[in-house]
């Protein structure tokens, strides 16, 4: 963590809200994308930062290490959003799909196919294969990162990860056969 | 390229793109108001229940646990002080309190008890980082020779003839409880058993859970739907093996919890007979595990029996009612760990 951002961090610890509300600022976009990949909800990735927040604000002083302030607000908002997602059991509403930059040159058709076959296989996953792919490829954490912010010993982190891979990737392959037969059927 | 790589491609490619859409507007503006004009806890307490993530290197850590010491000996202090300090202000003529939290760990007086939710701090607020089972108090009637410890009521603590009952928040259960290091983890049964929008439990075959747990008795093994405390609740029996000298750390767990790295449930004997209640408060599961041994006597199952139906979960607004009445909504007398069919 920089300098900047370390006094911010001592000054929050010392009550210092002004100094937590810029934190948070500079945090708020990553840390409503885990929720909204963990959630798949708006509504309710907005609701498990906000828990996540609230909870740092008032455990602000259980902070030891400034360096580990980002790790922590990953661990409350992932904690957050599994709360979140039990308490929202049922339908979610959609999220707005990304904007797609046709200048880029790329074949924007398949990047949406692959796109949305890569949502629809992660929306079959439940919250904690959710989570540990996020942390691994989103926050692009080690191992033993992605473990302390889930509060898992690392070889239950590696075998969650690899279980979530396999069970998106056989979601992935499923949504691929029945886009085939769709095809054959259509022909 | 491989297939896992180009999954692994196309995912972080997913991810950053859904990821870096800008959230809903006001909604941070609306974050921090709840944390303006609040106070952060005191360095003393604000360890607790702050999931904190330690750093690894060692001396840290031990400076670390210095200091928790020293805070939780200060909040220990604080506490006895303001035990004491509530009993001199009540006086013996305004005492009317109808049951009494557990001690840590000695014997029990007869009569009311409860189990205060673990994740709930003084003012009452519930820590749902933690604990996130919506009830207040576990209030039950024992009656004499029933003692108390780490967590666990029962009579014969430790001895072969052993009954108890335990509460526990659970966040998955071990397939495999034996060889729990390696296990895949699955949702509890009730968690899968909810029906979304009309909130009915669904006792039906499933996967996963306690109903497919290996070495845990005869399946299919029925789910039953009961009433317990007044709340909702899914029952299942479960046995545990005669022999655990081949189980990881020679421990036999059921399942994890939300804060316990590791796994929490290490508490089953060789032999040990359960009754699993899985129980619905407002949609939240809380589970209380009776268990006892293949030598347990009839006249102890007996007296777990009926601590089972004076048993009252209350939660927030839902206070238990007054000793002395009939407390409505506790199941009918059942045998934890009765015969299985």
């Amino acid at each position: 963590m920089a300098h900047i951002g370390q006094e911010l961090v001592e000054r929050a610890v010392a009550g210092d809200h002004e100094a937590f509300v810029s934190l948070a600022a500079s945090a708020y976009q990553r840390l409503h994308g885990i929720a909204r990949l963990i959630l798949r909800d708006e509504d309710a990735a907005s609701d498990a930062v906000q828990e996540a927040l609230t909870s740092a604000w008032l455990h602000i002083r259980a902070v030891r290490d400034p360096d580990r302030f980002d790790a922590w607000l990953h661990r409350l908002t992932v904690h957050a959003s599994y709360r979140e997602a039990k308490r929202r059991r049922g339908p979610v509403l959609e999220i707005a799909p990304a904007q797609v930059n046709l200048a880029d040159g790329w074949d924007a058709v398949g990047a949406v196919d692959t796109r949305d076959q890569v949502e629809r296989g992660f929306r079959r996953l439940d919250p904690g294969q959710r989570a540990v792919l996020v942390v691994h490829h989103y926050l692009e954490l080690s191992d033993a990162e992605a473990a302390a912010v889930l509060g898992i010993p690392i070889g239950t982190m590696k075998s969650r990860l690899s279980r979530a891979t396999s069970a998106l990737r056989a979601a992935i392959e499923a949504d691929d056969r029945a886009s085939i037969a769709m095809t054959e059927v259509r022909a | 390229m491989t297939a896992v790589s180009e999954l692994d491609r196309r995912l972080v490619d997913w991810m950053n793109e859904t990821a870096s859409s800008p959230p809903p507007a006001g909604r941070f503006e609306q974050a921090v108001a709840t944390t303006t004009g609040r106070r952060p806890r005191p360095r003393w307490l604000a360890s607790v229940g702050s999931d904190w993530v330690e750093a690894a290197p060692g001396w840290r850590i031990e400076w670390g646990q210095r200091r928790l010491r020293w805070e939780v000996a200060v909040a220990v202090a604080l506490l006895i002080a303001a035990f004491v300090g509530l009993a001199l202000v009540a006086g013996p003529g305004n005492r009317a309190p109808t049951s009494a939290p557990l001690p840590a760990a000695s014997a029990l007086a007869p009569g009311t008890q409860f189990l205060a939710n673990p994740y709930t701090d003084s003012n009452g607020i519930r820590d749902c980082l933690r604990g996130c089972a919506d009830y207040t108090r576990i209030v039950f009637t024992v009656p004499s020779g029933w003692a108390t410890r780490e967590g666990l009521v029962g009579k014969h603590l430790g001895q072969a003839d052993e009954v108890a009952f335990s509460a526990w928040t659970v966040d998955q259960v071990y397939d495999d409880p034996c060889h729990w290091r390696s296990s895949t983890l699955s949702l509890l049964d009730i968690e899968r058993h909810t029906d979304g929008p009309t909130g009915a439990l669904i006792p039906a075959p499933q996967d996963g859970g306690l109903a497919n747990q290996r070495l845990r008795g005869p399946l299919p093994r029925a789910l039953t739907q009961v009433t317990l405390g007044g709340q909702r609740a899914l029952r299942v029996d479960l046995s545990v093996p005669n022999d655990l000298s081949a189980c990881d750390d020679g421990e036999f767990r059921s399942w994890t919890e939300w804060d316990v790295a590791d796994g929490a449930n290490a508490h089953h004997a060789p032999g040990q007979l359960d009754t699993v209640y899985m129980v619905d408060v407002d949609r939240r599961p809380l589970v209380i595990d009776a268990s006892h041994m293949p030598a347990t006597s009839a006249a102890d199952l007996a007296e777990l029996d009926a601590i089972f139906a004076s048993m009252f979960i209350e939660r927030t607004g839902v206070p238990a009612p007054s000793a002395g009445s009939s407390l409505s909504g506790a199941s009918p007398a059942r045998r934890p760990g009765a015969p299985r069919s």
